[in-house]
């Protein structure tokens, strides 16, 4: 048995999830409520969900890390996705992927060490006419170059120093 | 009291928002305001104004004038000149598209040639967010219709059959023949799949987002011909736009009892709930879709039974796609012989499509059935960027097929294409100038396969990767003439032996790009070639 | 009736028949990798794909039903084509290792690369790199040999309900494997091993042992449970070192009993010869002398006018309890035997159902007394069965039950020894009588024992009768079945304790185990017969055990190991395990099975009935010429076939009595409950130890947590023990494990399984 820690966080998710109790429909629903409050779904979430809707944790794993929007590790305090769609294909957005990795020092899906940034890759965004895009949070970058994304990238760090 | 005499409708939209959409209706709204206009001039969000890539694009009404790439620099000039003395601003004018009707059709936005607007008919009208605009524009007629003539379920799926409509999820099967194999019991589902998961496609959104009240209505309609109660929208977890403004649709046809118990006395009964997505392209399939709705692993199911007889939660459910589900409010209110005299005899309606690419105008456009992709890409896309040269054109998404300069006059019809080897698939069309590369491109199309198969059946699951190294090693320059034989073997076995579509479908890009583009190919695996310096890219992404 | 030909030859099947079916029928082999006849259809492997003349595409074969008329090809170059690629897409990442794999020689992937593949390869990438993972003491499993036919994860989700096996990730990085969790062992686990096509999931104890073309196979019946599943026994060099389940029946599954527990019949610690009391020590002899001298200090006793009693294990043969009865009874002249000592009891009735398949067929169960997945493994997968597919409804009187509780409809989960309390209330129910204060301090509610007993009466239910029902809760149940129209199930710990009923291997007097314990310490019983059992591990009256033994002239104990038992005995004479002798075992529906011999005894052991026909001749009254087990079988055959009535008094058990705090339930756990698990390696690595396990809201009430260490203290004798919290366990009450011989808490025990127990924490 699984007990949630009483925090405002965890107590969140344990009143939205408990309105679904034996409810194996609702699992997607709950996972998108759980990550919307952790930024992530840690271990203990999880087990948690899989207790409530009565679903064995390894069905759970398996959808968790079947869809593309689920993630079980934390994010950077900021999300720069690459989309990798055909059409920013065409305009280069891997070199803009690779530029920002190796600059930052990470793999695609990892999260800098100091916290701030986690870099990874989305299929489209729908926005192809403004290729190759990057999204970062929740403003996304159109037209870019390597450089212009990895300069897009460095001012959130000045942001930060002033 | 209010005397509105002029309404500026803004393009709301996510291309539009990136292009600072929001801070240009707050500069509008304030600077209204600020010169004592704000009881006169009305500003009215509304979904994709058609042409994308122009940045912020505001119309004025009743002047019927367009500008585009407006930024908030621009809103005082606009205010001053045109609200208050009345002179548009020459210097952000674009042509508005002339008012050819063949339906009834509300001016919209800019496009180059008139279009006929059957699905998009409201879209970037209305107010999308507001349910009296979405009445006024006609929604919820065909309902009344259905409600005041008393036409049965029967009557119903009949006028769709005979309207011919088929669906436009890709398959092209008729949709009034998908909902009569319907089996019979208590409990039916009727499932919208809104999970456009295509890269490059966005028709299904702006149709959301445009217009939701004729999404509720449709499917009010069709679940009333199935005899289901319960309707889900299965919707991409990523179109948080789209979903807000859906909720907010639903949620206001609950409260007018357009959805819910005995609709308008009518005693048809409809539920409708959202279902969100979490990112799984196969989820398009609409057994997986099921399995995803049913809180599973989007992995597709064994057919037979289909999901008409065994469905979600094992009862018999109709999936039907965003675009396919919007045709039918105007059938049921036009008729089946008026939705015929649109497209061809076989394929009856109009069609969307999203053009990108190397495109002048590149955006959402609605035309009829049958009509050639030389009209599509030249005519209403204003044709190919910077007056460089056309290449070929993806037609139909990742899963689709790559044409060539002589296949322009190809009809874009379900039945045509197929003469071709090639599908509508996603609607979605890639248009390329003569720089473009068509090794990067399907390199690019078999990564997403890859990435996306759901690893449920071996030819998939082990084809889509090995199709992907292959293709590496020709990317690199490193692959040999045989490598190119070896990726249409591969892609053969896959269309023979997968279990759903997404395996049987790589076929499509490979073949055609291998018959029409052999020589770049050829060039590639020459062992001479060299990737270009990445200025190239540079300069590229400046063309954008 | 469909006809179809199938590579030219043409056979008519019955309609709904698939293609793979058919083809079976006629001899056409098609390759498979995900279809298994057990498991629902997933057509994912797409290895099955045939052609039909005038279908576009390749068709599934394990999943296609035929149509009348069709033509259909399994060989023909299209289908040949897809086969090489799939065979390929197979190989492309897969690690070339069969030299060190166990299971090269039954390997599907192996067979077919052989029969249908092709010798080149025309894609390259590189082999996988997933780490190999040691799941506990049972099973291995390396990913990196996996083809994903998903087969392990089916059978947990359709036969068990969902385990924490389960597939992960998608596409090109699909895996399969547990759940955050390091031991795999889940009571059966071996049938994932066993459907495994392909070496990714593989036995521990089979490691690097030997290859399976240097085994010889033998057909047996396993030896744990009388579900009595049909074994095949793998030998080489008179050591049993894998065991398959190749017939599917009676059930398409068996459990890890059956499957990993057979490792004590090759255990370093057997004794194999004859030993002989001298002093404090004990001799080696040879066997005749053994006989020579069990058999004249028993005629010395009878002369001098002392009792001889036997006590031996429910596990045993028809022919050693007939043979062991006849001199016992016969020449000894002994009325006091019996195979009872866990203190359950043999009903004589013939039950509503005779097979498995008779149990799936049920629309609802009444189960009661007993965690069917501990004593009777295979029978609770049936009785899931049905009820996870909805067909059917499950009703539980269980305490504490560990597997079935998942699927009950209701269940009545009493304290600890309030089982018969609640099933007396149910019977008043039914009819119609008062019966709210027969529920007081069980811990059940009214509302269930409601819904239970309004259940019961809208579908006809097969009833259950587990191994813990006393004499009196299966009167009560019986009058339950009658009420309800059917003849219950009543169900015996042992392997054959319906074979020794039938023998007639118990008192004619009617006395139970506690009465000849008893009387040994009376003095009215001087000589003891123990055959295969360790009365300190089984009996539950470690004083009552020790005074009677220690009491005895003379104790004889046959058996394989050197049990404390064996410590107080005057002879050992070396018992063989189920593999070195057949016989036949009769199962929990009555039926008779036939069990072979695997290879010759080790050294000097000996079956019980061979014992028996010894010492009859060395008394002076032969039992008679039997050469082999089989000379004995026609006699048993002949007695099986005749009623056995019941003697008016069978055995009785006291009414529970608790005393202490909490109420507990002393039970073996699942790898503890078979036979001689002690001195099976993997299933010591296991559950190395007993513990005790409390609901987890009662443990926070007391103030415990899950993992704690705690002093148990029951009469006085205190033990520390490990505290795990189970959902199963009734608020209240407690379960401890029992079964382990050196560890002493059945000792402490008064005769009864149920006891009141005192917990406290124990300090560092």
């Amino acid at each position: 048995m699984v007990k949630l820690p009483d925090t405002p966080e965890h107590n969140r998710v344990k009143e939205f999830v408990s309105q679904f109790r034996g409810d194996k429909g609702s699992l997607i629903k709950a996972l998108h409520f759980s990550q919307g409050v952790f930024g992530y779904l840690p271990p203990e979430i999880i087990e948690y969900i899989a207790q409530e809707l009565e679903i064995p944790a390894s069905h759970v794993y398996g959808v968790v890390s079947f869809y593309n929007f689920f993630r079980t590790e934390p994010m950077g305090e900021y999300e720069i996705r690459v989309c990798l769609g055909t059409a920013c294909h065409v305009k280069g957005s891997k070199e803009v992927l690779e530029t920002l990795c190796r600059k930052l020092g990470i793999k695609i899906g990892g999260t800098t060490k100091d916290g701030k940034f986690t870099v990874s890759t989305v299929r489209c965004v729908g926005a192809c006419p403004l290729a190759p895009v990057m999204v970062i949070g929740k403003e996304v970058y159109g037209r870019l170059s390597p450089q212009k994304a990895w300069n897009i990238v460095r001012g959130y760090y000045e942001e930060e120093r002033t | 009291m209010r005397h509105i005499r002029c309404h500026v409708l803004i393009g709301v939209d996510a291309n539009s928002l990136l292009a600072g959409a929001k801070a240009v209706e707050q500069a509008l709204i304030k600077e209204l305001a600020d010169k004592g206009l704000a009881d006169e001039v009305q500003v009215i969000e509304t979904g994709s104004l058609g042409p994308i890539g122009q940045g912020v694009i505001l119309v004025v009404y009743p002047d019927a004038v367009a500008y585009a790439n407006v930024t908030v620099d621009d809103v005082p000039e606009i205010v001053t000149e045109h609200l208050l003395k009345g002179r548009p601003v020459k210097r952000l004018q674009v042509p508005l598209a002339p008012e050819e009707r063949v339906v009834e059709i509300k001016p919209t936005g800019l496009v180059k040639k008139p279009q006929p607007r059957v699905v998009l008919q409201n879209c970037g009208v209305i107010d999308p967010e507001s349910l009296e605009e979405a009445i006024a524009a006609g929604d919820y007629q065909a309902l009344v219709k259905v409600i005041e003539e008393g036409m049965s379920p029967k009557d119903v799926m009949e006028e769709v059959t005979k309207s011919g409509l088929r669906g436009r999820g890709g398959a092209g099967f008729p949709t009034g023949k998908k909902w009569s194999f319907t089996a019979p019991g208590p409990q039916k589902y009727l499932i919208c799949n809104a999970d456009e998961g295509e890269p490059g496609t966005f028709k299904d959104r702006l149709i959301l987002e445009g217009d939701p009240h004729r999404l509720i209505e449709s499917m009010i309609l069709a679940g009333y011909a199935i005899g289901a109660t319960k309707g889900y929208i299965y919707i991409r977890g990523e179109y948080t736009l789209s979903i807000a403004r859906i909720s907010k649709a639903i949620e206001q046809a609950y409260r007018e009892n357009l959805l819910g118990d005995n609709i308008l006395d009518s005693g048809i009964t409809f539920h409708l709930e959202i279902k969100k997505g979490a990112g799984a392209y196969v989820c398009g399939e609409e057994t997986a879709l099921i399995e995803s709705i049913e809180g599973k692993r989007g992995q597709p199911r064994l057919k037979p039974p289909f999901p008409a007889v065994q469905g979600l939660w094992g009862k018999p459910t109709v999936v039907n796609n965003v675009e396919t589900l919007s045709n039918i409010p105007p059938i049921i209110l036009n008729g089946a012989d008026w939705y015929r005299s649109f497209g061809t005899p076989t394929c009856p309606g109009t069609k969307v499509y999203t053009i990108l690419g190397h495109i002048e105008t590149p955006g959402l456009i609605e035309v009829e059935m049958g009509t050639t992709l030389r009209d599509i890409i030249f005519e209403y896309g204003g044709g190919i960027r910077k007056g460089k040269k056309f290449k070929g054109a993806l037609v139909g998404g990742a899963a689709g097929a790559f044409l060539n300069e002589s296949q322009l006059d190809v009809q874009m019809d379900y039945d045509s294409l197929k003469e071709y080897a090639a599908v509508l698939g996603s609607g979605a069309i890639l248009v390329m100038d003569e720089e473009t590369s068509v090794v990067s491109l399907l390199h690019s199309i078999l990564s997403f396969f890859e990435h996306e198969s759901c690893g449920q059946c071996t030819p998939c699951r082990m084809g889509t990767r090995s199709l992907l190294t292959i293709m590496e090693r020709i990317v690199r320059g490193q692959g040999t003439e045989k490598d190119l034989d070896l990726l249409l073997q591969v892609s053969e076995n896959m269309q023979v032996s997968s279990l759903c579509p997404l395996g049987q479908s790589p076929i499509l890009p490979i073949k055609s790009a291998l018959d029409y583009f052999r020589d770049e190919f050829l060039e590639r695996v020459s062992g001479k070639w060299t990737e270009p310096p990445l200025q190239a890219h540079e300069e590229a992404s400046q063309v954008g | 009736m469909p006809k179809v030909v199938i590579d030219g030859i043409e056979i008519e099947v019955p309609p709904g028949t698939t293609i793979l079916n058919a083809a079976q029928r006629v001899g056409v082999e098609i390759p498979v990798f995900c279809y298994h006849p057990y498991l629902k259809p997933a057509g994912i492997c797409r290895m099955c794909l045939v052609e039909v003349e005038g279908m576009p595409r390749l068709l599934p074969a394990c999943i296609t039903e035929v149509q009348d008329g069709w033509e259909i090809y399994t060989n023909s170059d299209r289908v040949k084509d897809a086969r090489e690629w799939l065979l390929e897409f197979v190989l492309v990442n897969h690690p070339l290792e069969c030299p060190i794999c166990d299971e090269a020689g039954e390997c599907e992937l192996q067979n077919f690369v052989f029969k249908f593949g092709e010798p080149r390869k025309r894609l390259y990438d590189e082999p996988f790199k997933y780490p190999t993972r040691y799941l506990g003491p049972l099973i291995v499993h390396q990913m990196n040999r996996c083809v994903l036919c998903r087969r392990c994860v089916r059978f947990s989700d359709e036969a068990m309900g969902g385990t924490d096996w389960g597939v992960y990730e998608r596409g090109y990085r699909t895996i399969v494997g547990p759940y955050e969790r390091d031991v795999f062992a889940q009571k059966y686990t071996f049938n994932m091993e066993a459907l495994c096509p392909v070496g990714a999931i593989t036995s521990n104890i089979y490691r690097y042992k030997t290859r399976i073309w240097k085994l010889d196979f033998t057909n047996s019946v396993c030896a744990h449970c009388e579900v009595g599943c049909w074994l095949d026994l793998g030998e080489r060099d008179g050591q049993l070192l894998k065991v398959l389940h190749r017939r599917g029946y009676p059930s398409p599954w068996i459990c890890d009993k059956g499957g990993y527990g057979f490792e004590y019949v090759n255990h370093s610690e057997r004794i194999t010869v004859p030993l002989r009391r001298e002093g404090n020590r004990l001799r080696g002899v040879t066997t005749d002398e053994a006989l020579e001298f069990v058999a004249g200090r028993l005629k010395g006793l009878v002369e001098s006018g002392g009792k001889v009693a036997a006590l031996v294990s429910p596990h045993l043969t028809c022919e050693d309890y007939l043979l062991m009865g006849s001199f016992m009874k016969e020449v000894v002249g002994s009325d006091y035997l019996d195979y009872r000592l866990y203190g359950g009891n043999t009903y004589p009735e013939r039950p509503a159902v005779d097979s498995l398949e008779g149990v799936e067929k049920a629309e609802a169960y009444l189960v009661v007394g007993e965690d069917l997945s501990v004593h009777h493994p295979v029978l609770a997968l049936s009785v899931a069965k049905g009820c996870k597919e909805g067909r059917a409804s499950l009703y539980l009187i269980v305490t504490g039950d560990s597997f079935l509780f998942k699927f009950a409809a209701e269940h009545a989960n009493p304290l600890p020894g309030k089982e018969e309390k609640v099933l007396e209330a149910l019977a008043s129910v039914l009819g119609g009588k008062d019966y709210a204060s027969l529920l007081e301090g069980t811990e059940v509610s009214e509302d269930t024992l409601k819904a239970m007993a309004q259940g019961l009466q809208e579908k006809k239910p097969l009833i259950i009768g587990g191994s813990r029902l006393t004499p009196e809760g299966r009167v009560l149940l019986k009058g339950v079945g009658e009420r309800l129209g059917i003849t219950p199930l009543f169900l015996d710990w042992g392997s054959n304790s319906k074979g020794a009923f039938q023998m007639g291997f118990w008192s004619p007097g009617g006395e139970s185990v506690e009465d000849i314990l008893n009387k040994c310490v009376s003095g009215e019983i001087k000589g003891l017969f123990v055959s295969s059992m360790d009365l300190f591990r089984d009996y539950p009256n470690g004083t009552l055990v020790k005074e009677a033994l220690s009491n005895l002239d003379f104790l004889v104990v046959h058996d394989m190991f050197f049990t404390e038992t064996v410590a107080y005995s005057d002879c050992y004479l070396p018992a063989t395990s189920f593999a070195e002798d057949g016989g036949t075992v009769v199962n929990m529906f009555w039926e008779a099975k036939k069990r072979n011999r695997a290879f010759k005894p080790k050294d000097e052991s000996m079956p019980l009935w061979q014992v028996a026909l010894g010492l009859s001749r060395k008394w002076g009254r032969p039992l008679g010429d039997f050469g082999t087990v089989e000379d004995v079988t026609p006699l048993v055959r002949e007695r099986l076939s005749q009623v056995v009535e019941a003697p008016s008094t069978l055995g009785g058990v006291k009414a529970a009595h608790l005393k202490g705090d909490i109420p507990a339930l002393f039970e073996y756990p699942f790898y503890r409950a078979g036979m001689r698990t002690d001195f099976c390696n993997a299933f010591v690595q296991l559950v190395p130890e007993p513990y005790v396990t409390l609901n987890p809201e009662y443990g926070d009430e007391l103030g415990f947590k899950n993992g704690d260490i705690v002093i148990m203290e029951v009469d006085g004798n205190q033990f520390r023990m490990k505290l795990f919290f189970r959902d199963e366990v009734p608020r209240g009450g407690a379960i401890v494990s029992r079964g382990f011989s050196d560890f002493p808490i059945t000792r402490a025990l008064k005769g009864l399984w149920y006891r009141g127990i005192e917990l406290r924490a124990a300090k560092e």
